[in-house]
């Protein structure tokens, strides 16, 4: 495959080299028709010339022949004939002169015959005077004698060797014309194959270049699909991301919200309560002296209690905005971690964890079974976090009346582990799925401690760590948790 | 409530501050009703459930926090309008969000009146006071079992 600029050079000088051709042939075609007309006019000309020639001899023997009959008869046809013949050499004479004005052998030729034609005639016009004079005699001797037939004979000779010489020169000039005819055919022909092959390697380049534009284009149209497939890919992890900072943003805004009111409620009571006070200060060190009955006596016990409750409600407050605040650094903290990927064996993590739990399973009689787990490349401590949470929500919503049960299994999938934590707990109704891994949202009866964080976060490790997790429950049969890890996870994406 | 209809206050309600506050601000504004008060929306909808069974219940008007930690006071909300008895029971969302589209859903499922519980405990009180003489004036329909 040629460059584009290479291919478009190559282009250009087939195009000309064509054009170029077809100007030649043109040329060529216009000189050689100019050739052939040249040849032809010659061919006429001399034609023309041996024609006349041919013309004079006639009309010189005619004068003779009428010569001889009048001197050998006396008859006037036979004078008629001389003169009608006389007369007309002159004007053929003239005619040839004028053929042969660019012609300078011929031209010589003429020049060199006409004297001998002027002397036949002074011969044949003697001779009849002297027979219209009535000396018939010595008109006849003057033909006896062989000046005039010598003279005669010259002529002829000299006309005969014009005209041959002429026809000569007619073979060659024909024969040029031929040559130019067939050099013009050749020329044609030769300048035609050369025009049709170079427009067929034109055409054969052309198809060629078009044939890989549209494969580009092919190229290209795949490429501009995978490209909006990824964007959409991209786009739809976005949006998720930006749905789950829009849903936090809404929690935190309210949760936070609430204990404030409860401040600012409160302190207001106090306020209230403040004046009450002052009255019963009043009150009992006016108790000695006189002034009594001036306030209405304030009930003691309902502001001790009212009180006491309002600060509590305050420092309870106080305290629960606290604990949300932290738990939203530690969140955003967890988030912010520099995670490192480390060769996790699973078996031995979840050894680990379940050693920790062991006091609580004994206690709750809750059986955990771990089968053979795969070894990972992830973050440890983030996967620590995420089977604790998982592990420690399944003994929190046990039920009650049946022995618990706890299953780890996995799945193997091409590129990822699917590890599941099974519970024959409680379970959690449809419509509370997504909810359960809202921040400081919770499901179900609210009979365990709990702020309802561990979800949240557990969802967030999972996915920096470029996995997943999704739930599956029936009510009062028990839950599944799901978590997909990728079997090797880098940190840098 | 006219005359002290026998109507009983249902407030759903997770915040135990709050809830004490809502309490005091509406005895203030008058109303002497029985309040009962839940934490949770599931004990709510197991009281009213059960209540609404029973052929001599009492008429209720209901206080709704949206904000409930184990169930979504939309459901809530939903579940009351859907039931058959309960419908008719009128509903005061109560809450602390004031965005526009779930105002629009909570009017669109029924419920009667949405106020926005305000930061400032002083227009909070004074919202109180006055859902309390509303309290005072509105007639609550007698529940027909």
């Amino acid at each position: 495959m040629l460059p584009a600029k290479r291919k478009s050079l190559l282009q250009t000088a087939l195009l000309a080299t064509g054009f170029g051709v077809l100007v030649l042939v043109c040329l060529v075609s216009v000189w050689l028709v100019r050739e052939a007309a040249n040849s032809g006019d010659l061919v006429a000309d001399t034609l023309s010339y041996t024609a006349d020639l041919a013309t004079l001899q006639a009309e010189v023997r005619q004068a003779e022949s009428g010569q001889r009959g009048y001197l050998l008869t006396g008859e006037a046809p036979y004078l008629r004939d001389y003169e009608a013949a006389t007369r007309k050499v002159g004007p053929t004479l003239g005619h040839l002169r004028e053929l042969t004005e660019d012609r300078p052998r011929r031209q010589k030729l003429l020049a060199d015959l006409e004297p001998q034609i002027s002397a036949k005639m002074a011969e044949l016009a003697h001779t009849i005077d002297l027979a219209k004079a009535g000396q018939r005699t010595a008109a006849l001797d003057i033909v006896n004698s062989q000046s005039g037939f010598e003279i005669m004979a010259e002529v002829n000779a000299r006309i005969a060797a014009m005209i041959a010489r002429a026809e000569g020169v007619l073979r060659e000039d024909t024969d040029d014309a031929d040559r130019a005819t067939v050099m013009l055919f050749a020329v044609l022909t030769i300048g035609l194959f050369v025009i049709a092959t170079l427009a067929v390697i034109s055409l054969s380049v052309l198809r060629r270049s078009a044939r890989e534009t549209e494969q580009a284009y092919v190229l290209l149209a795949q490429a501009n699909e995978d490209l909006e497939d990824r964007i959409a890919e991209r786009t739809a992890d976005l949006q998720e991301a930006n749905d789950e900072i829009q849903r936090f943003a809404y929690i935190v805004s309210h949760d936070l919200r609430s204990p404030l009111v409860n401040i600012m409620g409160f302190t207001s009571e106090l306020e209230a309560l403040r004046d009450d006070l002052m009255a019963l200060i009043d009150g009992r060190q006016a108790e000695g002296g006189q002034n009594q009955g001036v306030l209405p006596p304030v009930n003691e016990t309902t502001l001790r209690r009212d009180y006491n409750e309002a600060l509590a409600f305050i420092k309870s407050s106080i305290s629960k905005m606290d604990r949300l605040i932290n738990a939203i650094l530690h969140l955003s903290r967890a988030g912010r971690r520099q995670f490192t990927a480390q060769p996790v064996d699973l078996n031995q993590l979840l050894t680990e964890i379940a050693a920790s739990l062991a006091h609580r399973l004994q206690e709750e009689g809750i059986a955990l079974n771990v089968s053979s787990l795969p070894q990972v490349t992830s973050d440890r401590l983030a996967l620590e976090q995420v089977f604790s949470n998982l592990l420690d929500n399944a003994i929190k919503y046990m039920r009650n009346n049946i022995p618990g049960r706890i299953d780890v299994t996995v799945t193997d999938t091409m590129t990822h582990y699917l590890i599941s934590v099974s519970d024959n707990g409680r379970g959690i109704a449809q419509s509370d799925l997504e909810r359960i891994f809202d921040l400081f949202r919770r499901a179900g009866v609210q009979d365990r401690p709990g702020e309802g964080i561990g979800l949240a976060h557990v969802r967030t490790l999972v996915r920096r760590l470029g996995g997943s997790i999704k739930v599956d429950s029936t009510p009062d049969q028990g839950t599944t948790f799901t978590v997909a890890l990728p079997k090797r996870w880098t940190p840098a994406r | 409530m006219r005359e002290q209809q026998a109507v009983t206050i249902v407030m759903i309600e997770d915040d135990g501050g709050h809830a004490l506050l809502i309490e005091k601000n509406i005895r203030r504004a008058g109303v002497n009703n029985r309040i009962e008060g839940f934490t949770s929306g599931g004990a709510a909808l197991d009281y009213l459930l059960t209540s609404a069974e029973k052929p001599d219940s009492d008429a209720y008007l209901i206080l709704l926090d949206l904000n409930l930690p184990d169930v979504s006071g939309i459901d809530i909300l939903r579940k009351v309008k859907e039931h058959p008895v309960l419908r008719s029971t009128p509903v005061v969302v109560l809450t602390t969000t004031d965005d526009k589209s779930e105002i629009q859903r909570c009017y669109d499922l029924g419920c009667n009146v949405y106020i926005t519980k305000p930061v400032n405990y002083e227009n909070f009180a004074q919202a109180i006071k006055q859902l309390g003489m509303f309290f005072m004036v509105m007639r609550v329909p007698e529940v027909a079992a």
